[in-house]
């Protein structure tokens, strides 16, 4: 008789919770991304109309 | 009386004091200084949607143009980025930038009250007039103040509401309070983003910026504090943490 220790499962949140969250986080880095570029160009006056 | 001028704003403002009154609720029985910062925050997001409404509706002011760019342009951002400084750093550090916020603040008030005002530039360039914004503010030295202020409450709280969600996916655990600070985190980008695309000359963009944005920060706090499965209560909630 052996007793084999099974590893245990890593923890999941559920299946739609594990695909959309990496992208949210992602979605959320590019925009943080987006407003520094953004805010840099108005604020340097690069937006032909920016005030 | 425009919707996207005054009352857009004013229901901004009235979400944001029923949003602090929820968060003092919770400091009420907390008593944690991250929730009374919240709540100052999102009082002083309050009053910013408030005179933008006064002044769509009933034009300029000098008092509430002041108190607007006082609370609404200047203070909002960092103080409720300070209350997640309070969540997530050492008391010490949090301190520190308190202090350091506080004094800054103190020199704001002075800088905004003693400035001298010219409506007439509200508009001038692109600026049609129906929106407000720092270009009425003739003294120089006024309206650098601004991204300073903006910068530190988007970094902390954008950044930190990230870095919660994050921590707990990485965990797999708490599932209620990664979804909740990934909508924080997205609201609080919002009026940034809003006051970006103004700067930009798209009208509305600010009020619709900031409009979503207390929207879904109040629905990502909501979030954040139920746990999943169960009622919405603040009141009778036990559960550790924030």
């Amino acid at each position: 008789m052996s007793h084999h220790k099974k590893a245990p499962e890593p923890r999941k949140y559920p299946p739609v919770y594990e695909k959309i969250l990496p992208f949210l986080f992602g979605a959320i880095a590019v925009a943080i991304l987006l407003l520094m570029v953004v805010s840099l160009a108005v604020i340097m006056g690069w937006f032909p109309n920016s005030r | 009386m425009n919707f996207f001028n005054s009352a857009l704003p004013f229901l901004s403002s009235i979400i944001s004091f029923v949003f602090a009154a929820f968060v003092f609720q919770r400091y009420a029985r907390r008593r944690r200084s991250h929730l009374l910062l919240w709540g100052l925050g999102l009082v002083f997001y309050g009053i910013g949607g408030f005179c933008e409404g006064y002044y769509g509706a009933f034009g300029w002011n000098p008092l509430i143009f002041r108190l607007w760019y006082l609370f609404g342009a200047i203070l909002v951002a960092a103080w409720l980025g300070q209350g997640t400084v309070y969540l997530l750093a050492k008391p010490r550090l949090a301190n520190f930038l308190m202090a350091i916020l506080g004094l800054a603040s103190i020199y704001a008030v002075w800088r905004v009250f003693s400035a001298q005002l010219d409506p007439s530039l509200l508009t001038s360039s692109l600026h049609t007039g129906s929106e407000l914004s720092g270009h009425a503010i003739v003294t120089p030295g006024v309206r650098v103040l601004t991204p300073f202020f903006n910068l530190y409450g988007t970094v902390t709280l954008v950044g930190g509401a990230l870095y919660s969600a994050f921590l707990f996916w990485r965990k797999r655990v708490l599932l209620h309070r990664t979804i909740g600070n990934v909508l924080i985190a997205t609201g609080a980008m919002l009026p940034a983003f809003g006051g970006t695309f103004s700067r930009m000359g798209v009208p509305g963009a600010l009020y619709l910026g900031e409009f979503f944005g207390v929207i879904l920060m109040f629905i990502g706090f909501v979030r954040a504090t139920t746990p999943m499965g169960e009622k919405m209560e603040f009141v009778a909630s036990t559960s550790p943490g924030d």
